[in-house]
Formats: structure tokens, sequence, C-alpha cells
């Protein structure tokens, strides 16, 4: 019998074992993303209902901000606000006072990747006032106004306030969070599930007609698409209710911080998921299962809380750099800077680098360990002594 | 055939296996005896590949064991195991696809197997809703769902009622006779002596007696004696040497004698000690045998 055919048959044992709990799990997460993102739309900007932009302008603001509003979709708000200069509105950007301005009618400023949806809105109100004094001022008829829709609005991007908490923050957070999650569930799942084959003495009759190497495998890769899965589905959720339906502001960076999140959530869950399995296979019976969780658990927790000071810190601090580049911390920080922009393409690489390499030395070694424990059942077995021993 | 040739493991200080060799020819079954400990399941442990020697080799049909080779095995260990929430049909047809069979004959052959074991009203029923033995019959289905060439069965009838010995006896007489290899493992040295033509005997990790059962039974240097023997007097056994009193009830003795002594000398002694009802000279049955073995090697 083929490898594929066997991996495909432990694999899909393993799904099926798991769909009610990935179900539910997944059903509770849809609820609590869509209702949180639902809230969020509804109670930011404050309590009177929609968002509200703060936008400086040179000259009257009455009828800017009224033709803004007109072109907002539901849910946004303009609040404009006289400045002497283009200048003067700039300044008070990089304060944090305003997120957008308007130095010309032909020139709005912004923040990088800041709210397109409110952007499409004031070029729009920008572009609608223009046609009409142009068309006024030539006599043309509102009929031939049509014509003069090619209107071009040039955006300008401007230095961000650092000490406000950003979108990208507010990105790196979520990626932060979603990976924790996903590796500590799913990871989680991984040496349970050994435990359970362990201890119920089943993984010796299976044993019998799989290598362990293959056994192992499937249990890994069957679980972690399970939890690729499932942050897709939570992904593209995010992405439908906020970029398509409108219901919270999305910053244009989310698109590619998902990928960030999904590609680093795949290494660290392939690294720490043979951690999961080996230690699982090591534990003497059922009951002591949290003990098989217990090492890697906390070893995710440091790289957890590592890029947790980070944030609060809303600085990319010299502890958060090293641990980037350590595996066992780097698939929690590094997509956190990634996302944040603290990071180039090169670092980035490398640390991926770094982790692939870390991932197939964790596998070699869990596999080993695996295949020495999963039938040594009654004793409870060490790292070490399992490494070292043949057989 | 199989054969397990100079096999050795060690688990740090502990000899599991020293130089240990044995073989099951096809359509024959082999006693594996030894006390606790002994190695037993060391050794089929090593011949599914579960766990490697540190030297010896195993092998089937002359040929190393490989992968492709252990598919065509079917092993029941003596810690049964089973998924106990996955439906028991599925069980044996998921157990069966990983030996290679193709889906549809997995599902005939689950079907069969539950109903030639009397399972078929409970083939829908999770594993931890069937009773012991149906659990073990369970774990029997799994061994043989893809007929094996070789059966490897780590003490299969342990907690098993006597309709169930029966039923697991036929089921391997049977296989045997078909020309699957059987090797089993069992404490029930009564149910060996009758099913087995050839046994193995291990101790510590060594092989301490194989061969047939018969010319085992014939070799032991001891025979018993069993006599009924009225109005005899309470000490007439002390009164000869060379011979033990092994159990006593009534008019009933059982002795041990040397193999070299006279049958009619003590059938002699017997009569001047009393009214001689019955006597008999037997060679040990295989438990005798396992027990002088065992306690000869240590």
């Amino acid at each position: 019998m083929s490898s594929w055919k066997t991996l495909w048959l432990v694999g899909s044992r393993e799904w099926r074992s798991r769909r009610k709990a990935f179900a539910i799990s997944t059903l509770i997460l849809v609820v609590v993303v869509s209702g949180g993102l639902t809230a969020i739309g509804l109670t930011a900007g404050g309590s009177d209902g929609p968002v509200t932009y703060r936008i400086g302008t040179v000259g009257p603001t009455v009828a800017v901000e009224a033709l803004i509003n007109i072109y907002a979709p539901p849910g946004f708000r303009a609040d404009v606000k006289a400045f002497s200069s283009a200048e003067e509105i700039e300044r008070r950007m990089e304060e944090g006072e305003l997120e957008f301005g308007i130095a010309s009618a032909t020139e709005i400023l912004s923040y990088p990747g800041r709210s397109k949806a409110m952007l499409q809105a004031i070029s729009a109100a920008l572009s609608d006032r223009q046609i009409r004094q142009q068309a006024e001022a030539l006599g043309v008829a509102p009929d031939d106004l049509d014509s003069m829709l090619d209107t071009t609005v040039t955006v300008r991007e401007v230095v961000e306030p650092a000490e406000s908490f950003s979108a990208d923050s507010a990105l790196a957070a979520a990626s932060l969070f979603f990976t924790f999650m996903g590796i500590l569930a799913y990871g989680q799942w991984v040496a349970y599930g050994v435990v359970e084959e362990k201890a119920g003495r089943v993984a010796e009759v299976v044993l019998s007609a799989v290598t362990p190497r293959q056994l192992l495998t499937a249990k890994v890769v069957s679980i972690g698409f399970l939890g690729f899965c499932q942050l897709m589905i939570v992904g593209f959720l995010v992405l439908l209710l906020g970029g398509l339906l409108g219901v919270v502001d999305l910053p244009d960076a989310t698109g590619g911080a998902f990928v960030i999140i999904v590609g680093w959530f795949l290494l660290g869950y392939a690294f720490y998921a043979a951690g999961y399995a080996a230690s699982g296979a090591l534990v003497r019976s059922a009951q002591d299962a949290s003990d098989a969780v217990g090492g890697f658990n906390l070893l995710l927790m440091v790289g957890y809380f590592t890029a947790v000071s980070s944030l609060i810190a809303e600085r990319d601090t010299l502890v958060t750099q090293i641990a980037s580049f350590v595996p066992i911390t780097a698939p929690l920080t590094m997509p956190m800077r990634m996302v944040r922009g603290d990071v180039g393409v090169g670092q980035g690489l490398i640390s991926v680098g770094i982790m692939l390499l870390a991932t197939y030395g964790m596998v070699l070694v869990g596999a080993r360990v695996f295949r020495q424990g999963i039938i040594r059942v009654g004793i409870k077995l060490k790292w070490r002594e399992v490494v070292r021993s043949r057989g | 055939m199989l054969s397990v040739d100079g096999v050795t493991k060690k688990f740090g200080e502990l000899v599991a296996l020293d130089d240990c060799s044995l073989t099951v020819e096809r359509g024959k079954i082999l006693g594996f005896l030894g006390p606790n400990g002994a190695g037993k399941t060391t050794t089929m442990r090593i011949i599914l590949g579960l766990i490697d020697p540190d030297a010896g080799a195993v092998s089937w049909d002359d040929r190393p064991i490989d992968a492709a080779a252990r598919l065509r095995f079917g092993y029941m260990p003596e810690e049964r195991g089973l998924y106990p929430r996955m439906p028991l049909h599925d069980q044996l047809v998921y157990h069966g696809r990983l030996h290679g069979m193709a889906k549809d004959s997995a599902i005939a052959e689950a079907t069969r197997l539950l109903e030639m074991l009397s399972l078929e009203d409970r083939s829908a029923a999770k594993i931890e809703e069937l009773s012991h033995g149906n659990q073990q019959r369970a774990q029997l289905a799994v061994a043989l769902m893809h007929d094996p060439e070789l059966l490897v069965l780590d003490e299969p009838f342990a907690g098993l009622d006597p309709i169930g010995v029966d039923a697991l006896s036929d089921v391997l007489a049977e296989r045997a006779s078909t020309g699957t290899a059987v090797l089993f493992s069992s404490h029930q040295l009564d149910l060996v002596e009758d099913m087995c033509r050839q046994v193995v005997i291990i101790n510590e990790g060594s092989v301490v007696l194989a061969g047939e059962v018969d010319d085992l039974r014939q070799s032991s240097p001891r025979r018993y004696l069993d006599v009924v023997l009225e109005q005899c007097r309470p000490d007439w056994v002390q009164r000869l040497e060379g011979v033990d009193l092994v159990a006593h009830s009534g008019n009933r003795f059982r002795l041990l004698v040397d193999d070299q002594m006279r049958v009619s000398d003590v059938a002699a002694w017997a009569e001047q000690a009393g009214s001689l009802r019955e006597f008999s000279f037997t060679p040990p049955d295989l438990s005798e045998v396992f027990r002088e073995s065992v306690r000869r090697s240590q």
C-alpha cells in the first residue's frame, strides 16, 4: 500500500474523530468574531453610532462636509474643520489630531493604509465640487457634467503619529492572538490524540501496520489542516464583514497580514505539533495528559508574552527582535513584527529559514521520541532517556 | 515460515531477550510460554517491528521482514486496544484498509467476520459499549480481517469464558488448517497442550525449552504415579526412597518419581501397603514440564 494512501486513511480518521469538536469550536469562533466586529462597527467613533473621521481643510467647511457625508458609506461620518494652510493640516495630522486633510482641491492628505472607504468618499466629494465649479464657470449645462467625471485626485501619504495605537498595531495584536491560539489549540489536539492512542493501547495495533513516522505525519498534517481551515474561515469572515460589507473599517494591510498570519501559523504549528506529539508519547497514562502539554504550553507562553510586551510598549524592543529569530518564540514574535512593519523582507526570510531548519530538526527528534515512547505504557519516560535509547 | 534468530534486546541494564530463537511454520500453531516478564511480549513486538532488536534477526520466508511483509501479519496485543468511540464495523474496515484491503473487500470481510464471531447485531455499536468478552472478539476480528499469513497473538485467551475459549480455539485451528502460521502466548497451559504440537518456553529472556509437546513430556527425567490405594497405612509413602508425594486426597495419591525407577518395584510396594485399585505411570503434563524447565533455568 502506498504511503500516501496510508497517510490519507490515518488522516481521514483523525478528521472524522474530531469533526464535532471542530464544528463547535469553529461555530463559536464565527459567532464571537462576527459579533465582535459588528459591535466594533456599531460602537466605534462614540456612542452616537457612525465612525467619525476628523478632516482638515483650507477654506469653507460646511459644503465640503456635506458633500463628503453624501459620498461616505453607511456608518461613516466626516467632521471637517478649517485650518489656515496645508502645512498646518499636515502638522495637526502628524500630532494625531486629524485622520485626513484636504490640502487643495486636488490633493488629499492621508496616513498609509487608512480607511479606503472614507478616502474614496473625500475624493468623490472633491471631484464633485470641482466639476460643479468648472461647469458653472464655463456655463456647461448639468446634462454635460458626465463628460467631466474623469478628474483625477492624487493622494499624498504623510507621517503617522508614533504615539497613537495604529491600525498596524491592531493588526499585529490580532495576528499574535490568532497565531498563538491556533498553535496552542491544535498542538494540544495532537498531544491529546497521541495520549489517547497510547493510553488506549490502540497505537500498538495501528503501528503493526503503519510506521511511526506515517502515524505521526498523518496526525500532525490532518489536525494542522483543520487549524488551517478554521483560520481561513475566520480570516475570510473578517475580510468579508470588514472589507465587503463595511461593518468595520479595515486597514489596507489586512489582506497581507492575513497571509503572514496563516504562513507563520503553519510554520509554528509544524514545529510545536512535532514536540507536542513526542510529549504525548512519553506520558504514563491518560491521567498524565496535562504533563504532556505543559512544557510546550510554557514555551508558547514565553513567545506570547514577549510579543505582548512589545505591543504594550508600542515599539520594537531588543528582546522582541532577538526572539523573532529564536524558533521557540519566532512563530509569535516575527509575524507581529512583520505585520507592524518593523522588519523588512530580508529579515523575515532569514527567520523563516531558521524556522524551517528548526522544524525539520524538531520533526526528526519528535518522530524518534514518538516511536520510542508510544508503545511503552505504564512508565513515565524522559526525553533524554528516549532520545538516547535504541529501538 | 517465521524465523527469530538469536535476538537480543536490552532496556537500559535490563536484558529483556538474550539470544532468543524460534521458528513457526505455515499451518502450525506454536505455543509461546514463559512466566510474566520472561520476554514473550518483547519478542512479539520485535516480530511486528514495533521495537528493534539490539542483535539477531527476524525473517519471514527466509527474507528480512519489511513493511510490506508486516501488512500480511495479524497482531493481537496483550493489552487490548481499539478506538473506544469508533463503531465496531467501521473499526474493522479501518484496520483492514490499513493492511492494504480495498474498501469494498474490507466492508464485506468485516460483515462476514462479525457474523462468524456472533457480533453482527453489535456492528454499529461503539467499542466502549461492548462487553469485555465482545471487545476480545472484536480485537481478534481486527487481527483476522486481512486474512494474515502469520498471526501473532499475545495472551488471546486471557479473560475469555469457556465458550469464548472454544470459539477462539476453533478459529485458530481453522486458520492454521488453511496455512496460516500462528504464534500465541498463554498462561493456560492445558489449553496450549490441547492446541499446539510445538511449544517454546522462555525465561528471563532466554529459551529454556523448545520442541514437540509429546517429546518434551517424554524427555522429562520425572514420572508421575497416580495410585488409588485402600486400607493403606498413612505413612506408606515415606517408606519409599526416591518417591515424593505431590498430592493426596482420600485414597488417591499422586507421586513423583525418577524415570529410572522401576514401575514394578513401586507397584509391589503399593500392594504391600494396602489394597491397590488403580495404578498409572505417566510423564509430566505440559504445566509440569513448564515449571521444571523454569525452575532449572533459575
